[in-house]
């Protein structure tokens, strides 16, 4: 029998302008084992349209830090769509 | 060498922003020959409407850490001698302050460079949004890459 996930859940906080397109201050996002970086970048987009050009100029982070777009998402970490700031 | 960061709510009062005062050689920094200091208050006019207040989104707590962390660079890669930096977070009304920044180098170059260096990384990375309140009611739900300061 084979037991290995096909897809996990994760919830990325949204801030700015994400969260006021999206109308949400998170979203769940579907991805497969192994995804990355970029590629949740990418699956906001796909799956969240009202995200995607948001996530043209956007980063991901993970535990208060921006990641590098090709590590491993680690599903226990904080996820947040830091979109383009405007602090300062 | 000291760096300090701290966001607060609402505006920075002149008492957070503190005295920076040239010290005097008997406090062992002796070495300053520059003391400069930024204040960046909220204008009236933003795209030619006027505003009655900014209110600052922060993601904290990553909006600390990469100020700590763009503070610490500027005093490395400058060769500072201490930095602090006051942000806000809230709302800000028009003509007060909501970013403070204090250096302290040894001759004013690298305290000026490090200075235009590290407002630019503050604009470009820190998770930090504005919502421009006009005085007209409307407001829009950020305004990214907003005009320097």
């Amino acid at each position: 029998m084979n037991n290995t996930p096909t897809t996990f859940t994760v919830m990325v906080l949204l801030f700015g302008s994400a969260a006021a397109g999206a109308r949400e201050s998170a979203v769940a996002v579907f991805l497969e084992p192994g995804a990355t970086g970029a590629d949740l970048l990418r699956a906001i987009g796909e799956q969240h349209p009202a995200l995607t050009n948001e996530t043209a100029v956007g980063r991901i982070a993970a535990d208060h830090a921006f990641m590098d777009p090709a590590a491993p998402i680690d599903p226990e970490q904080e996820l947040a769509l830091i979109s383009m700031v405007s602090g300062g | 060498m000291t760096v300090q960061v701290h966001i607060t709510n609402g505006p920075i009062s002149p008492a957070q922003a503190g005295a920076e005062e040239a010290p005097s050689p008997t406090t062992g920094t002796a070495a300053v020959g520059a003391v400069l200091t930024f204040r960046g208050v909220v204008r009236r006019l933003e795209d030619d409407r006027l505003l009655t207040s900014i209110i600052y989104e922060t993601y904290d707590p990553m909006a600390q850490l990469e100020l700590e962390r763009l503070s610490g660079q500027a005093v490395e890669k400058f060769g500072l001698l201490g930095l602090r930096l006051v942000h806000s977070r809230g709302a800000v009304p028009v003509g007060e302050a909501s970013l403070f920044i204090a250096i302290r180098s040894t001759h004013r170059r690298e305290g000026l460079d490090a200075m235009d260096w590290l407002i630019d990384q503050l604009k470009r990375d820190v998770p930090i949004w504005k919502h421009p309140q006009y005085a007209d009611a409307s407001h829009s739900p950020c305004e990214p890459g907003a005009a320097d300061a």
